[in-house]
This record gives C-alpha cells, structure tokens and sequence, in this order.
C-alpha cells in the first residue's frame, strides 16, 4: 500500500505548473512503467518462428500479414511501438519467403514506424532495400535487419524508454505466433505445434513484465488482459520433454482453436 | 548435460584472422600511451627550481604519477573499444555458415564480474555464440542451462585453448545464461558477440 501511495507522488516540482487543472494533476500522477531488461532480451527472437513456418512447407500468403496501408491509423506511441514490432515480423516473413515487393513494402512501413520513436537511424534501410531488390544471400539480409532492430532496442534501453521496447517486442511475438498458428491451421506439421506449444512460456514471461505496470495506462491495461486472454487458452497446453523421442505435445484441437482465435481477436486490435 | 549435444567448432579461418587484424590494429596505440606518460614525466623533471614551491608541486605531480600508474593497468585499448567493430568481423564469418542473426552483445568497460545475458533457447533449435576481443584478454564464453549448470565453454581445460565459438543443439526449452568471463584476473572487456541459429 505504501508502495502505491509513494509511486502515485509526482516526480518532481518542475513537472507540476501551478495552472494546471485536474486532469493534467491526473496525469502527472501515473506510475512509471518498470521494465526487466534482462527478462525482454531474453525473449525469443520473433525470427526463429518466422523461419520455422518457412521451413514448413506451407506456401506464403500475404493476407495474413498486417497492410503497409495501416501505418496512418498509428499515431499514439504505443500503437507506433506494438506496430513496429509486428511490422518488423512481416518483414522477415516476406524477406524468407523472397517476395521482394511486399518486403520492400514493409520495410517501408517499418521505417515509418521508427521514425515515429525516433529510431530510425539505426536501421540502415537503404542497405538493407538494396540487399532485398538484388535478391543477395537471405542470410546477409537477415542479418542486416538483425543488427538494425538490435541497435533500436539497444538505443530504446539506453534511453530508458522501457515502455516502448516492451510494446515493439510483445506486437512482434504476437504477430509471429498469430501466423504460427495460421499457417498450422492448413497444416498438421509437428515441428510447429511444438514451437506453438511451447510459447506458453513466452506468454508466462510477458504477463509477469506487464502485471506491475497494469496500472500506468489504460492501453497497458488492456493489453494485459488481451494478453491473460491468451494465456488462458494455454492453460490445457503443455509439453513433456521424453529421453530419447521426440516430446510429447498436449494440445487437443479445441485447445488449439481457442488459442488460435484469442491471438486473432488480440492481433486484431493491436492493427487495427 | 545430457539434455544437451555439445559441440566445439573451430572457426580457425575467418575469425582467426580477423582477431590477428586486431592486434596489429590495436598495438600502436598502446605505443602512443606509453609516449605520452614518457614526456609527461620529462616535464616533472623541469619543474624544481624554487623548494619552497616544489613541495605542494611534488605533491601533485606525485599523484598525477599515481593516477597514472593506476590507469597503465587498465589496457588502453579499452579506452578506444570498438565493440560494434568486432561484431562486424563475426557477422563475416557468419554469412557463409547458415546461422541465422539472433542477438548481438557488445563487451566493452571495467568490472570484475562477468557480463551476461539471458536467452530463450529452443527444443530442436541448435545455437551458436561466436566472441571476438583482444587477443590477450582470454575472455571465455560459458554457456548456463535453466538450472545453473555450465553445460559449454569457449576454454577447454584439457587443452588449455580458448576457441572463438561454441555450437549447442537445444534440447530443452528453457532461458540459457550466456556469461562473458575472463580466465585470469583481468577486468577490461572489449569485445563483441554474437548469437546465431538454424534448424
């Protein structure tokens, strides 16, 4: 309780104007949001998913992913945070599978999307649309990208700015997992019903990051119960590692239904 | 351990060479240090006519000593660290191998403990963490499974070799500590690293 009583105190004097009137005291009086570093950089690179659906076999398709078009409707921060880390997903997901065009697409998007937090100078874009147009190696290109997106969140942590580094890395996962469990809908591939499965240890790591910042804004707050949503739907889904086979995966088809409909209900509303 | 294949990988090539091109690079400066304490200390020397003045003088040039013997230990060319140039020299090695981007880590700065970071590694995925520093740093990697256990290392006991890399086949899903440490008793990091997977 005391806790809560000193963290609503404002800041410092400079941030109070004697002006201001209710409304402006309510908003100096938000908490801070914490952030575990530590916690987010080890959360697992959206592009492992990515890859595994390539790998899978099931042909690409566009549809799934969020439209270049989208980036006017984001223009609060944290809608431009959680849209980068989706965009940045298409991204690869477009680069692996090739298709020039749409990656160009949103590496567009994804620049405007940077440029919007003020990062966009990290990521060199037209080394990395030149690699794309002349088709060079996938693995150069990936690469590229990589340094660049790590250069952002080592640029957002420096600042501090732990909120938005948290948004860009949870509209990243969601949109990698929201096409996993996409393309597993066509397909019955093992391999990535296990990776599927397996993110209900990503979900647990999120939900523990956001639960003490539920209170700093009402989109964190909702984003978090989105995100409980999601976690429940993994509530019958484990997997039970066996010496010597391959693991065992618990996850019947309506567990797998509901996990896949909670993911685009809340992918929905982060695009939209 | 036994939930997890562990393989060394000699990167002797690439890598090798790129961490020779750093010493040369990073010789000269250290030359240019060692100048610069040279004549500073010319001038301590020139500076003692008049003893009264020399005392509070003597004080403080002795302290300048001090200082500066106390920043010799510290390898000047952690004063120039480039980490982001190091990175750039594993990158290389890395395009041709089939290891795909995952995570790079900058080592640069003073401190006695290791500097580490966290990763979600996944079943069935394997990993590789390639590291680049000075050369007589003898900065190991050492790899940390979910339950504490140092499961690989770029410094092999047996042979007392350090190796640029460590290639690991997950077969535990899990948050994997990756430690950055010195063999000896040093405490300057400049370096970069860099964490990679395929299937």
């Amino acid at each position: 309780m005391s806790a809560i009583i000193l963290m609503a105190c404002p800041k410092s004097d400079n941030e109070q104007k004697p002006t201001q009137d209710t409304t402006q005291k309510q908003t100096n009086t938000k908490t801070e949001f914490k952030t575990d570093y530590e916690l987010l950089n080890a959360m697992p690179n959206p592009i492992e998913m990515t890859d595994l659906i390539k790998s899978s076999g099931i042909e690409y398709d566009n549809s799934l992913l969020n439209k270049p078009e989208n980036i006017e409707k984001y223009n609060a921060e944290h809608q431009i945070a959680l849209n980068l880390g989706v965009y940045s997903v298409d991204l690869g997901y477009a680069n692996l599978h090739n298709k020039t065009q749409d990656a160009i697409r949103f590496l567009d998007a994804t620049r405007k999307m940077a440029e919007g937090l003020k990062v966009a100078q990290f990521f060199d874009f037209e080394k990395i649309k030149k690699i794309t147009q002349e088709s060079k190696d996938m693995n150069e290109l990936i690469l590229t990208t990589g340094l660049g997106l790590t250069a952002m969140r080592q640029k957002l942590e420096e600042e501090k700015r732990g909120e938005v580094l948290t948004l860009m890395v949870i509209g990243g996962w969601v949109e990698s997992l929201y096409l996993a469990t996409q393309v597993a809908e066509k397909a019955n591939k093992p391999a990535l019903n296990e990776k599927i499965a397996d993110q209900k240890f990503v979900v647990e790591a999120i939900l523990k990051e956001l639960e003490p910042n539920k209170s700093v804004s009402k989109h964190i707050e909702s984003l978090y119960n989105d995100l409980q949503k999601i976690g429940e739907s993994y509530k019958n889904i484990s997997v039970e590692p066996q010496e010597g086979k391959p693991a065992k995966v618990n996850m019947s088809k309506d567990d797998f239904q509901k996990l896949s409909q909670a993911l685009k209900e809340v992918r929905g509303r982060i695009v939209s | 351990m036994k939930k997890l294949l562990i393989a060394f990988v000699f990167i002797g090539g690439m890598l090798g060479k790129s961490l020779a091109q750093q010493k040369t690079t990073t010789t000269p400066q250290n030359t240019k240090t060692e100048q610069k304490t040279g004549t500073q200390t010319q001038k301590t020397t020139k500076t003692q006519p008049d003893p009264k003045k020399q005392q509070p003088e003597t004080k403080k040039e002795e302290k300048k000593e001090i200082k500066k013997e106390v920043k010799k230990e510290i390898n000047p060319r952690i004063e120039n660290c480039n980490p982001a140039g190091y990175i750039t020299d594993i990158t290389e090695s890395l395009k041709a191998s089939g290891f795909k981007f995952l995570r790079s880590y900058k080592l640069e700065g003073v401190s006695n403990k290791p500097i580490q970071h966290e990763y979600t590694f996944s079943k069935g995925t394997t990993y590789t963490i390639r590291v680049a520093s000075y050369l007589d740093s003898r900065l190991k990697v050492i790899l940390y499974d979910p339950e504490g256990r140092a499961i690989a290392s770029t410094y092999n006991a047996d042979s007392d070799k350090f190796y640029p890399s460590i290639q690991i086949q997950c077969n535990k899903t899990g948050v994997y500590k990756i430690s950055f440490e010195h063999h000896f008793n040093k405490r300057d990091f400049c370096g970069g690293a860099i964490l990679a997977f395929k299937r």
